[in-house]
């Protein structure tokens, strides 16, 4: 009979600590349970960290609009207006929009259709500067450092284009023929570098397709501002 | 099988409220080790049923069973390689078959209960 009554308590004993057991998990999972994987886990750390440095750069950006807003400040306690400050920072943004003329070293390329005698059934586009060979060295220019940009006289904004309409091109919705002059604000030795270095697209429009290209390093270019003006239809302010 | 059902009832009324509870991290080896001590208690009341229970097995089987259960989940997630699988699977499916044998033993009861009674009715 003891023996029996030992059983029964042990069984009793067992299932109460299951019991106890259940409960606890239940109550230290939340419902929400998932099985973690170790890649997980590193994908996890890995937002983690990107958070973070959301966080920093947003804690530098209100750190920023602080000091704006002590200048701001300090201006209206010494001048009583804020004008001064406000139109500087109208020249600024005019600089960055590039509704500014601007001048500074830089490097003038002009690009012309090539003037060897055609091949026998070679396609005459190989000779021809196309709007895609301007864009590629603008990009190239772009790489290189380039500052500012103008084509022809118009200021490559950003959101100037470049298209193809027969044998011109139109950029800023204005056609020009070739030659085309590309002026480039910038280092004006890297520019020149990455338009004759060797295997660059310069350099391969020049000595494989026999086109005319040519760079000149400037102490002084002058580029003009942009002056389409823009209306926006698609665009609204976030506030 | 009542004295299990009150034990677990007395369980989870305390269970509730002990202010214990562990990282979240901890909660799949647990979840492992949950059910293979749920497989233990289900082996027993199912080894008392058909009369060869033994104490000492019981025991023994509950607590080595959960820890090793755990001890391989959590070697698993060390290694890599979703070791978890192997409690759930062993435990999961004896679970259903102690299930089974003590339904048949309970069903076996009750209808030799009844039958006795009808041939008690007849004579």
């Amino acid at each position: 009979m003891s023996s029996r009554k030992f059983k029964i308590n042990s069984i009793v004993l067992m299932s109460f600590l299951l019991g106890i057991i259940i409960v606890v998990q239940l109550k230290s999972v939340n419902g929400a349970f998932g099985f973690v994987t170790v890649k997980s886990i590193s994908e996890i750390s890995d937002q983690i960290t990107v958070e973070k440095n959301e966080i920093e750069n947003l804690e530098i950006l209100i750190r920023q609009k602080n000091d704006k807003l002590d200048i701001y400040n300090e201006e209206l306690e010494q001048n009583g207006s804020i004008e001064p400050v406000l139109s500087q920072e109208k020249e600024k943004a005019m600089l960055y929009s590039q509704t500014l003329p601007v001048m500074g070293e830089g490097v003038i390329i002009t690009l012309k259709d090539g003037e060897r005698e055609l091949k026998e059934n070679e396609n005459p586009n190989n000779i021809i500067i196309h709007d895609a060979d301007v864009l590629h060295i603008v990009n190239d220019l772009k790489v290189a450092g380039a500052e500012s940009i103008a084509i022809n006289g118009q200021r490559l904004s950003s959101i100037s284009e470049m298209k193809c309409s027969g044998p011109t091109i139109t950029i800023n919705n204005k056609t020009y023929g070739q030659p085309f002059e590309i002026y480039a604000i910038g280092p004006s030795e890297m520019l020149e570098k990455a338009i004759t270095d060797r295997d660059t697209y310069g350099y391969i429009l020049k000595n494989m397709y026999s086109l005319g290209v040519s760079v000149q390093r400037k102490q002084q270019i002058y580029i003009p501002a942009y002056q389409t003006d823009l209306e926006f239809e698609y665009l609204k302010e976030v506030k | 099988m009542l004295w299990v059902i009150i034990g677990l009832a007395l369980g989870i009324m305390v269970g509730y409220y002990v202010p214990f509870t562990y990282p979240d991290s901890y909660s799949l080896y647990i979840s492992v080790a949950i059910l293979a001590a749920m497989d233990s208690v289900f082996g027993a009341v199912r080894a008392s049923m058909e009369g060869h229970y033994d104490n000492l097995m019981f025991i023994t089987g509950f607590f080595s069973n959960a820890l090793l259960a755990a001890f391989l989940a959590y070697i698993g997630d060390r290694l890599g390689v979703p070791l978890y699988y192997a409690p759930i699977i062993v435990f999961g499916g004896r679970l259903f078959t102690n299930f089974a044998a003590i339904r048949r033993r309970l069903f076996e009861k009750y209808l030799s209960r009844k039958k006795r009674k009808f041939l008690k009715n007849i004579e």
